[in-house]
């Protein structure tokens, strides 16, 4: 069993595996967005805080001590992350780490982001440095001004860090949906795989056929149960509708027997009486065209109820054609009509179908033609392939049917404006019911001159 | 003279099976449920049995495989009132000789309890077959009428076969499309007529006295005699 990935992705299942991972995905991308939101905006507090309470000790330490408290700091700083830096009022480096005023820094005690510092290094301009610091200056005694500083870079690393934990736990999660979802999808695939064959087997005759049933009670499970009872009620009712056919067929043919031999019997004892002869002969050719046409009608109901797929086989059209052709010829000679067979343009050409209905079919289709093609006519049985389809074709030149027509013909029962008394006139409605028996399709198709009546053999779907 | 079995639940029916049998020279008994008809069967006195299919008591499909376990080789014509094709396979299948479905006409009847009749008594394979002066060779497939070779087509050859193998017996058109064509359908047209005439033409040249003869009403016949 095998189906394409275009196939898959029609496939239900897979879209809804998609729309629900493509979901979990948009949740946990949201959930992770808020942690990072969250997470950054906490640790920017945090260090707001902690420069806002270096610098506050700082301003509480005594004028001549500040000095020796600023290198204190900046010796009890191991991880080198603090900066601190004392100006005088022109700008002019006293101590710390910090050895340039940062340019722009407004002496208010506000936090402002600087660019570019790196710890023991001249900050630049504010510019240029891979590091990013937040910091603050306040005024202290005797007109001087306090930096004090913190490096981000950490916080950056712990933003950059769940950035990636976003975007990769983000794509795997979509990757293992999409995955999860194909895997479903090709186990409900499967299953409806084995209905639809089951289906189609149903649907070419073979109604003892039942869809199959896991027995997980899944909703797969309640559709097929569903379908299953729907089909055991038409079988039932196929069965009746074949046994009131036959007790109808029987009820009707013994008296109808009956009465023909009757009426033969009469016409035997009075062979005499001519003029009780010619009547008895009209009774009984009226007797012969109701037989006739009871046999008919009989046959499409047989042939419709589906029940004569035994005889199915590998059959090869052109054998079937050639039969006809040949079984036809005599009378085509006897008409004065020539009787053409091309099969030229269908190399090989099988299709699995019941021979001798396939003759029944082609011979009603030829016989008609014959019918309405006057002598010095043409009738063509043709064989081609349309779209790799074999496609059988009656073609006659006789007066064709009007266009108005065409979809009629091949309708049920259909009698046609020019059915005479003679035959059952349901020729066409045998070939129609054998047509749908093996799935084919019964057409008339578009001529200039004369009737083309064809039939598509394709394989059911 | 031979010996009919006629099983018919019909009793109409019956009769006027009966008459035209009797018609055609033959002795008949009549067996009006499946049970009696067994019986009768089984004394194995009968040279062929008409068989209605939906018999009371025993159905006929039952009755035959009954007569052919035990041993009784009587040509069965089935009669059924079921035309379906798996229905006279089954008829067929069950021991049944030639299956003949409701309505019919009695000739048709008459004439396929003829054919049981001659074939019953000349079951042996042959390579040539010959009437009067017609000679066919089976083998290689040739027809001669006094001595002129004749060119045949192969339906024509099977048609031919089929009517010297049942010379002198009325074969009606339905026999003649089941027996050469196999069809077990209605053709609506004169089909056969048409294959007659053609093949007609063929054998009864111009000064030969004619072999293929219609006979009105019912079919034809192979015969030397008008």
């Amino acid at each position: 069993m095998s189906w394409s990935l275009a196939e898959q992705w029609r496939a239900s299942s897979v879209r809804l595996a998609l729309v629900y991972s493509a979901l979990f995905a948009c949740g946990i991308f949201a959930m992770l967005l808020l942690v990072y939101w969250q997470a950054t905006t906490y640790i920017d507090h945090r260090v707001d805080r902690i420069v806002q309470l270096y610098a506050s000790r700082l301003r509480e330490v005594p004028a001549d001590r500040l000095v020796a408290a600023i290198e204190d700091a900046v010796a009890h700083d191991p991880r080198r992350i603090n900066y601190y830096g004392l100006f005088k009022a022109d700008r002019q480096w006293v101590v710390g780490n910090l050895k340039v005023f940062p340019a722009g820094l407004k002496v208010d005690g506000a936090m402002a982001p600087l660019r570019g510092v790196q710890a023991s290094l001249p900050v630049p301009d504010g510019e240029g440095g891979a590091a990013l610091v937040r910091a603050m200056a306040v005024p202290v005694a005797q007109g001087q001004v306090l930096v004090v500083g913190r490096d981000l870079s950490e916080l950056a690393e712990i933003r950059r860090i769940l950035l990636n934990g976003l975007v990769l736990g983000g794509v795997s999660i979509l990757i293992m949906g999409v995955g999860c979802g194909f895997a479903f999808s090709f186990k409900t695939l499967r299953r409806i795989h084995a209905m639809r064959d089951s289906i189609s087997s149903i649907m070419r005759g073979e109604l003892h056929r039942r869809i199959p049933v896991r027995g997980r009670h899944d909703d797969l499970d309640v559709l097929a149960g569903a379908v299953n009872q729907m089909l055991d009620e038409l079988e039932r009712l196929m069965t009746e509708v074949k046994g009131v056919t036959d007790t109808l067929a029987h009820d009707l043919r013994t008296p109808l027997t009956r009465l023909r031999l009757h009426l033969a019997r009469a016409q035997q004892t009075h062979a005499q009486d001519l003029a009780l002869a010619e009547t008895f002969d009209r009774a009984l050719r009226d007797i012969d065209v109701l037989m006739a046409r009871f046999r008919a009608i009989l046959r499409i109901a047989e042939i419709e109820t589906g029940l004569r797929k035994q005889g199915f086989a590998l059959l090869d059209l052109r054998v079937v054609l050639r039969e006809v052709a040949e079984l036809f010829d005599p009378l085509a000679d006897e008409k004065q009509v020539r009787m053409r067979l091309d099969v030229s343009a269908a190399p090989s050409v099988e299709v699995y179908a019941d021979h001798e209905l396939m003759l029944e079919a082609l011979s009603n289709l030829v016989d008609n033609a014959l019918k309405f093609t006057p002598a010095g006519g043409e009738v063509c049985l043709r064989l081609m392939a349309q779209d790799q389809v074999p496609v059988i074709c009656v073609e006659d030149t006789g007066p064709g049917i009007a266009p108005e027509e065409r979809s009629r013909i091949v309708q049920r029962f259909y009698r046609g404006p020019h059915q005479g008394a003679a035959g059952h006139g349901l020729g066409l409605s045998i070939v129609q019911a054998i047509a749908r028996l093996h799935g084919f399709n019964l057409r008339v198709a578009d001529s200039a001159k004369g009737a083309h009546i064809c039939m598509d053999c394709g394989a059911p779907p | 003279m031979a010996q009919v079995l006629v099983v018919e639940d019909d009793l109409e029916m019956a009769d006027e099976i009966r008459c035209e049998l009797q018609a055609h020279g033959h002795q008949v008994d009549v067996a009006q449920d499946g049970a009696a008809g067994l019986a009768l069967a089984l004394t194995g006195r009968f040279d062929a049995i008409t068989l209605d299919r939906g018999l009371p008591v025993l159905d006929g499909l039952a009755l035959v495989d009954a007569v052919r376990k035990a041993g009784i080789l009587t040509p069965v014509l089935m009669v059924s009132a079921f035309s379906a094709v798996d229905e006279r396979i089954r008829g067929l299948r069950a021991g049944g000789d030639d299956y003949l479905v409701k309505p019919f006409d009695l000739a048709e009847l008459a004439a396929r309890v003829e054919v049981l009749l001659r074939r019953s008594q000349n079951r042996a394979a042959v390579v040539n077959l010959q009437f009067a002066d017609l000679e066919l060779d089976l083998i290689s497939r040739s027809v001669r009428r006094a001595g002129t070779e004749l060119v045949l087509m192969s339906k024509e050859f099977q048609l031919l076969e089929y009517l010297v193998r049942n010379s002198r017996q009325v074969l009606t058109k339905r026999m003649i499309l089941e027996a050469v064509w196999h069809f077990n359908f209605d053709p609506a047209t004169n089909l056969i007529e048409v294959h007659v005439a053609r093949l007609r033409k063929k054998i009864d040249l111009p000064g030969l006295p004619p072999l293929i003869h219609t006979v009105r009403g019912a079919g034809y016949m192979l015969s030397d005699t008008p």
